[in-house]
């Protein structure tokens, strides 16, 4: 079930315009300029090195970048809107929680630097806790969860504060079908709530299912955009053989070449 | 806010067990060795009573002066020097031989003449001793000579007036433990060090998530850094609980300054971690391996593993000893307990208070970059 | 060659640590070399004597400076009176003596004039004040019936008498005292950064992906086990060469000797010793804090309670005896043995030996209680 949405009638909550960050000579992302708007699920796609992460980095104002403007909420970002970043929610690519930390206070910490009152506080962890399916586990250790259930901790650190935009970057790296499949879901439940989301991934059925809009990213550059049925349609254009039926796959692979990435 | 992180924080550390270990566990078990290494050595230079012997020979019977100088001296008390035994020549040598005494006296010629087991303070002692005694005979002859009539004078003598102006505290021992204290302040580094490097961008996983939270990083890394002084000077009470009233080692009169160096002590400790968490950029395990073996070079140059190593570096290169805080701490307790309260304390203390502040204003500098070049 | 390749990368970035360790021991081995003047026949041991003069350099006084002069080693201090104090308390000087301004004129005056002494209170400060009340007793003994003329040519008499002193043993001659503490404050930074290397390279090469990474390879386990054990003993070597060759360039001349090259020997067999305990602790220990922790404890453990910073001789009886389950103690045991030995006979030698056999023992004992320790842990997996 897709949600299209008339991207024009709604408000852009986050807008990227002509964004350049070099690691020394190297570009990482090269005058990029996108858009989303609200309750929009937007797929950043691209192979390894192809500056998804850096781009969210730069977002988050966590990277400095030479070049570009980056407004959420129509607002300016820096290091110090805290009133933005109060609205942002992140789930990071790496696993970062504390191994000294439960299950329970991990989200309890991270969801604490949001929002200060206690009562307010427990009620919104509980519900994280349940989102993700890790009420059992409250009382667990990091080191005593499997893959999967960490990636859903992980999850719930982000988005314990419901944050109206989130960015995930790739959150089910290494994960078992199961828990992709629970990873997922809940990825369209806080869609369902009004949130607005943007989604990097490798997986392309994942992002087929999922996103109501599909940015391709090579070299820091966008090379296509649109929704899938956009992008596949592109490729029917584009390539000389006759490809029947392409999955977003092929429209993948035929975008960014098939060398091996370094 | 500020006791939500706080509490967190200091679960975290406790948490630790290698942090734990290092600024609880480790500075007792050092107080032990230094018990264990150092008791005795104080004891073993204190002045006691010498075994010697004298050789009871016919030459022996006539002196005279001898005989009673020796029985004086052997006499119990506080001033006795010697415990005199009186044997054959074959007996003495025999017992030299077997190390039951140092050293043995014989008369040969009407000469006397010492054998000793060894070179050493022990037979310097017993020759000055017979030297004297030699002498009373000369200075009888000299003035029977110049003038008999002060012979009676010579009897009456005062003893040369001595008037001892030795400080009360010598036990220098104690230095080693100052530099215990001195170490365990240092050591606050690594749990600060911990603290910081979990709410920097740059250095973990968790600091992104901070960075991207609407909480300025400066509270949490406050709350963090109270977290983690705390549990040092619970340390700090551990270490000077065990020293006290286990080891019985002396602090001097005025434990409110030695207190007040101590937690100026583990302030400087704390930023000192502050500083390589936010100014180093190596693997945390490179970092905590830098933090110890920086700490242990500065407790090594205060005197940690021989107190000679302080003085030398006082008296030879004053300057190194003066920046090292490790020897700040050092040589701050030592002034406590060896001067009372005096100057030397405060400029110690000040030194201090200004090497914490510069290095908190380089770490704050460091620490107000909040984006990066590259994470 | 591609484990060899990361052994020498993961040394490469802890050279740092390794670096701070060997500048401890030389700044040891530089710094506390002082006292090394034992002489062939008998001379007296002289205290360490600090003299404040506030008379003149004339007469009695002038007398009673040269006398002290000649029966102690006379130390110059900075003049101020904190300086006389910490030489005090650090045991550079036994003894000062404080000489009021007129002592001369008021010691003539048939007065007896008050001097201010300060003392650490043990033998060497004992003996110090003995030449000094010797001086005064007699002074004022000839002030009886002398001018100061006569009195000092009469003291001058009897102190010149002197006691024959025949010793039964004759102290070490081989000036061997500085290198014998270089090399048993070598048991530190040796067992410190021998453990340290030693532990972070074997958990490198153990931590998880790694180990497991290996174990599917093509090499075997037993040949990646023999050239991380190859690559180890060389980084040994090449560790106890460094600190060999530290050792020369300090005091070239007591290393150039027969006994001299037995402390190389011996160090060499502990350096073996060294490496066996480390291979035996890298498998006890599974996390680097644990390392960490381990490293410091065992080497500042047995430095402390072998003797290595406080000489064997100070030892409690208890802490000594108990040090003999240590190899630390019997290599410091060794190097003192030589460091003592008049000649190199077969009755001083054997000792020796046998010290270093029982460090070869300890080798062996950790070389299998390592290999105990792995067979147990395969078959747990």
């Amino acid at each position: 079930m897709k949600h299209k949405k008339n991207s024009t009638a709604k408000l852009n909550v986050l807008e990227v315009t002509h964004l350049t960050k070099n690691y020394r000579e190297q570009k990482a992302v090269d005058d990029l300029s996108f858009a989303v708007s609200e309750g929009e699920i937007l797929g950043l796609l691209g192979p390894n090195g192809s500056g998804k992460s850096t781009t969210i980095n730069c977002i988050l104002a966590l990277l400095k970048y030479q070049q570009g403007e980056i407004r959420i909420f129509g607002e300016p970002m820096t290091p110090a809107s805290y009133d933005l970043k109060r609205k942002i929610g992140v789930i990071f690519q790496e696993v970062a929680v504390f191994d000294e930390l439960s299950v329970y206070d991990n989200i309890d910490f991270f969801c604490g630097l949001y929002i200060t009152d206690a009562a307010e506080r427990k009620a919104k962890v509980e519900k994280a806790l349940q989102l993700v399916g890790l009420t059992k586990y409250r009382k667990y250790l990091p080191k005593q969860l499997s893959g999967g259930l960490l990636r859903r901790l992980n999850i719930a650190c982000g988005i314990a504060h419901e944050p109206e935009l989130i960015f995930l970057d790739e959150p089910t790296v290494a994960v078992d079908p199961q828990s992709r499949r629970r990873i997922l879901d809940n990825i369209k439940k806080l869609r369902d709530q009004g949130a607005t989301i943007v989604y990097t991934s490798h997986y392309m059925e994942e992002v087929e299912e999922l996103c109501d809009r599909i940015i391709i990213l090579d070299h820091g550059k966008i090379i296509a955009s649109g929704t899938t049925a956009e992008l596949k349609q592109l490729v029917k254009d584009r390539s000389v053989k006759q490809v029947v039926g392409p999955t977003l796959n092929d429209v993948f692979l035929e975008l960014t070449g098939r060398e091996l990435r370094d | 806010m500020f006791w939500q992180n706080f509490k967190y924080n200091l679960k975290l550390i406790l948490r630790d067990r290698s942090l734990i270990f290092w600024t609880l566990a480790f500075p007792l078990i050092m107080a032990l060795l230094f018990n264990l290494a150092f008791s005795n050595i104080e004891n073993s230079e204190k002045f006691e009573p010498m075994a010697i012997a004298v050789v009871e020979n016919a030459e022996w019977q006539k002196q005279e002066i001898f005989q009673k100088a020796f029985a004086a001296l052997s006499a119990e008390g506080e001033e006795q020097l010697f415990h005199t035994e009186y044997l054959s020549e074959t007996g003495a040598a025999t017992a030299l031989e077997n190390e039951e005494i140092t050293a043995y006296l014989e008369f040969q010629n009407g000469q006397p003449k010492i054998t000793a087991r060894e070179n050493g303070i022990n037979t310097t002692i017993l020759k000055t001793v017979v030297e004297r005694i030699g002498e009373q005979s000369q200075v009888v002859q000299e003035i029977l000579r110049k003038n008999p009539a002060q012979l009676g004078e010579l009897v009456r003598q005062e003893a040369p007036n001595l008037k001892d102006a030795s400080r009360p505290h010598l036990s220098y021992t104690m230095v080693e433990y100052y530099t215990l204290i001195a170490m365990t302040c240092l050591y606050a580094g690594m749990i600060s060090m911990t603290a910081v490097n979990r709410f920097l961008a740059n250095m973990s996983l968790s600091g992104r998530r901070v960075a991207v939270s609407p909480t300025p990083k400066r509270w949490l890394i406050l709350s963090g850094l109270s977290a983690s002084y705390l549990v040092q000077v619970f340390g700090l009470a551990l270490l000077f609980t065990f020293t006290i009233f286990g080891l019985k080692v002396d602090y001097g009169e005025n434990f409110a300054l030695v207190l007040l160096l101590s937690l100026v002590g583990c302030l400087a400790g704390t930023a000192f971690g502050v500083f390589v968490a936010s100014s180093i950029r190596v693997s945390e395990n490179a970092k905590t391996g830098l933090m110890i073996a920086l700490s242990m070079f500065g407790c090594f140059l205060a005197g940690m593993m021989g107190i000679t190593m302080k003085y030398v570096v006082d008296t030879n290169l004053p300057l190194l000893n003066q920046l090292n805080p490790a020897n700040l701490i050092t040589d701050g307790l030592y002034a406590l307990y060896y001067y009372d309260v005096c100057e030397r304390y405060w400029s110690n203390i000040i030194t201090l208070v200004i090497i914490t502040l510069v290095i908190i204003c380089i770490s704050i500098w460091n620490l107000r970059k909040e984006q990066y070049d590259n994470l | 060659m591609t484990i060899f390749k990361a052994f020498l990368q993961i040394l490469n970035r802890n050279k740092i640590i390794l670096i701070l360790y060997s500048v401890i021991l030389i700044f040891f081995a530089i710094f506390n070399t002082q006292n090394s003047d034992i002489a062939t026949n008998f001379e007296s041991v002289k205290p360490d004597l600090h003299i404040i003069n506030h008379d003149t350099e004339q007469g009695i006084t002038g007398s009673l400076v040269k006398y002290l002069g000649e029966q102690n080693n006379i130390v110059e201090l900075a003049e101020d009176a904190e300086s006389v104090d910490d030489a005090l308390f650090y045991r550079k000087v036994n003894y000062v003596v404080e000489i009021p301004g007129n002592f001369r004129a008021d010691f003539l005056a048939g007065k007896n004039p008050e001097i201010t002494t300060r003392s650490t209170g043990d033998y060497n400060a004992n003996l110090a004040e003995m030449s000094l009340t010797r001086y005064l007793e007699l002074a004022k003994a000839y002030r009886l019936v002398d001018d100061e003329t006569g009195m000092l040519a009469d003291l001058e008499k009897t102190l010149a008498t002197d006691v024959e002193v025949e010793l039964a043993r004759q102290n070490p001659v081989n000036g061997l005292e500085r290198a014998v503490f270089y090399y048993n404050f070598l048991n530190y930074p040796m067992l410190a950064g021998g453990i340290f290397m030693i532990c972070l390279m074997l958990l490198s090469f153990r931590e998880q992906k790694v180990a497991r990474r290996i174990m599917v390879s093509s090499t075997s386990p037993a040949r990646v086990n023999r050239i991380l054990m190859l690559a180890n003993g060389l980084f040994m070597l090449w560790l106890w060469l460094i600190y060999v060759m530290v050792s020369f360039v300090i005091d070239f001349h007591a290393m150039l000797s027969v006994p001299g090259l037995w402390l190389v020997l011996n160090s060499g067999v502990f350096t073996i010793c060294v490496t066996a305990l480390a291979f035996l602790l890298a498998n006890l220990v599974n996390n680097r804090g644990a390392m960490n922790g381990i490293v410091n404890v065992v080497a500042l453990g047995s430095s402390f309670l072998c003797g290595a910073f406080v000489p064997l001789e100070w030892l409690p009886d208890a802490v000594r005896n108990f040090a003999h389950v240590l190899p630390s103690y019997w290599y410091i045991d060794a190097n003192e043995k030589i460091g003592q030995a008049e000649e190199f006979s077969w009755s001083n030698l054997a000792p020796i030996l046998a010290n270093i056999a029982v460090v070869l023992g300890f080798s062996i004992l950790f070389v299998i209680l390592t290999n105990l320790l792995k067979y147990a842990r395969r078959r747990e997996i």
